[in-house]
């Protein structure tokens, strides 16, 4: 097991592992306002990691993300009280990673701004179709009695972020996520030198769904309810795009420094100035991709995060 | 001497636009073959074909023995079909050595890579010299170099070269036609698609000349070269 041995040497990546799973603490030392706010920063590890795998290596951008959430909290909210929530959750992520595999086949054959647009239009086709059948048989939105306690839903969710990082970090240094890398710099190139393309791009998109759909399920329960528009909301898909450029996707802190960032911005701001919070969103994310396209992580690490590309 | 490729009635094209219609040729084992004609004929459209790039919609191709029009990409490159991409595609933010070990990834080349690389750096010292330099700070010569090195990375058994002058000096296309040989020696096959008719034809044993996505003549390379039609009428002025 090198890989597993790698990931033992890697100092950075223990120290920021251990820093997350330290969470666990938050509720009992800050109480259950920051408490919430953790669970939201695991949640947006989760998904920036997540998509990093995907989008941040191959270069095809995703704005579509939010489809597996939602599908996943879609999963979580119709099953539940019938299946446990040890089953639903992960069946969540299942059901994710197959509507992924399903639409990977046809979107996947176009690049560049056409994926970007038919991602973001399939996003948008599930979620109505969810909408419908959801009316169809009358339910305009479900109620989630009886949901876990946040802790455990934090508990939950520190282990998703955990398992998404680790994904990421273990694809990245992998021949697998090397020839993903080679598609990103040059598609053609990749192939030529032998690379299954449509193969790794496949699994890849895939395997980006899967903790996304597991995701949606927990922030069902988190917030005890269940509302079609509000779990596919594209704002979503947006957030994590920007998250990810801001923090920069070829660290594994990367993804979290953006969380972290756009949330910090979030609390100071939201409540107070919320007509300004969305614009200084909108000039941040403009100076990064100018100033810094390779985001916080790599002005903090700057040849680590090169390395790592 | 047998054929090493051979290209039986297949037509394929980009979508709903048929580019080749009915190509028939057949490239000699450790021989240098030779696709000429003008922009637009299907030259590129046939090279990512045979590489599968692009699908074909009909005909099939033979390569060492096996049929391959229905294999994926990667699993030609393994039976040792490499082809070297036109516009000198090379990963510029990877070193020149790094490039090349990116050419032997795939199985049967792997373990072979650091013979392999003393190989290359023999053919072109000029990337033994770089080795440790960005490609995308060569010049344009040297990251064609770049390009056909990586492929013999991979241990062809056959190469497929797109235009591997295209928009080089003439002094560093020369060089790179020198090479040729020295890869035939080596009992690599070759299939070279190229404008730079004069010398095309000159290091060519045997070259088809496509027109319209059609094969409209094929002979040895001495022949076509003298034959009038084809300096004079059909592909313009060759002096260079």
């Amino acid at each position: 097991m090198t890989a597993l041995n790698g990931i033992l040497k890697d100092r950075v990546l223990l120290i920021f592992l251990t820093s997350l799973v330290l969470t666990v603490f938050v509720p009992d030392l800050f109480g259950s306002y920051w408490a919430i706010v953790a669970l939201n920063l695991m949640m947006w590890v989760s998904l920036t990691q997540s998509w990093t795998l995907f989008s941040g290596m191959t270069g095809y951008i995703s704005l579509g993300h939010v489809v597996f959430y939602g599908i996943g909290a879609y999963v979580v909210a119709s099953t539940f009280k019938v299946l446990p929530l040890w089953v639903s959750i992960p069946l969540g992520g299942v059901v994710a990673g197959v509507l992924a595999l399903l639409v990977a086949i046809p979107v996947l054959r176009v690049r560049g701004p056409y994926f970007v647009i038919l991602t973001f239009g399939l996003a948008e086709l599930v979620k109505y179709i969810v909408l419908n059948v959801e009316t169809s048989i009358g339910k305009s939105s479900r109620l989630l009695f009886g949901a876990p306690t946040i802790e455990t839903l934090l508990y939950i969710m520190i282990g998703l972020a955990v398992i998404a990082t680790l994904m990421t970090k273990l694809v990245s240094q992998s021949r697998f996520g090397r020839g993903l890398s080679a598609i990103r710099d040059d598609e053609i190139t990749a192939e030529t030198v032998g690379v299954p393309v449509v193969k790794y791009k496949i699994t890849a998109f895939t395997l980006s769904a899967v903790i996304p759909g597991m995701v949606g399920g927990v922030i069902a329960l988190k917030s005890t309810y269940f509302e079609v528009l509000q779990v596919f909301n594209p704002v979503i898909s947006f957030t994590v795009v920007t998250m990810a450029i801001i923090g920069g996707s070829g660290d594994v802190r990367g993804p979290f420094m953006g969380a972290a960032f756009l949330l910090l911005l979030s609390e100071l701001f939201w409540a107070t100035i919320p007509q300004i919070y969305m614009i200084l969103v909108g000039l941040f994310l403009i100076v990064f991709v100018v100033f810094a396209p390779n985001g916080i992580a790599a002005i903090l690490w700057p040849a680590r995060s090169r390395d790592s590309q | 001497m047998s054929d090493i490729l051979s290209v039986h009635k297949v037509e394929s094209g980009y979508g709903e636009v048929g580019v080749l219609h009915g190509m028939d040729l057949q490239c000699r084992t450790s021989k240098v073959t030779a696709l000429v004609g003008s922009n637009g004929a299907g030259k590129s459209t046939l090279m990512r074909t045979i590489a599968g790039l692009l699908p074909n919609t009909k005909g099939s191709i033979h390569f060492d023995g096996e049929v391959i029009d229905k294999l994926p990409s990667h699993a030609r490159v393994e039976k040792g079909l490499i082809m070297v991409p036109e516009g000198r595609l090379v990963f510029s933010d990877l070193t020149v050595a790094d490039n090349l070990r990116t050419g032997s990834v795939n199985v049967r080349a792997r373990e072979h890579w650091q013979s392999t690389i003393t190989e290359v750096y023999d053919l072109f010292p000029r990337l033994y010299e770089r080795q440790r330099q960005l490609a995308g700070s060569l010049s344009g010569g040297e990251q064609q170099m770049l390009a056909l090195g990586r492929g013999l990375m991979g241990l062809p058994k056959m190469l497929l070269l797109d235009e591997p002058t295209l928009g080089l000096a003439p002094a560093i296309a020369k060089q790179i036609f020198k090479v040729m040989p020295a890869l035939v020696e080596r009992g690599i096959s070759i299939f070279l698609a190229e404008q730079d008719l004069y010398r095309t034809l000159e290091i060519a044993d045997y070259a088809f000349v496509v027109e319209n996505g059609k094969i409209i003549m094929h002979d040895t390379g001495k022949v076509l070269k003298n034959d009038p039609k084809i300096t004079n009428a059909y592909l313009g002025d060759s002096k260079s």
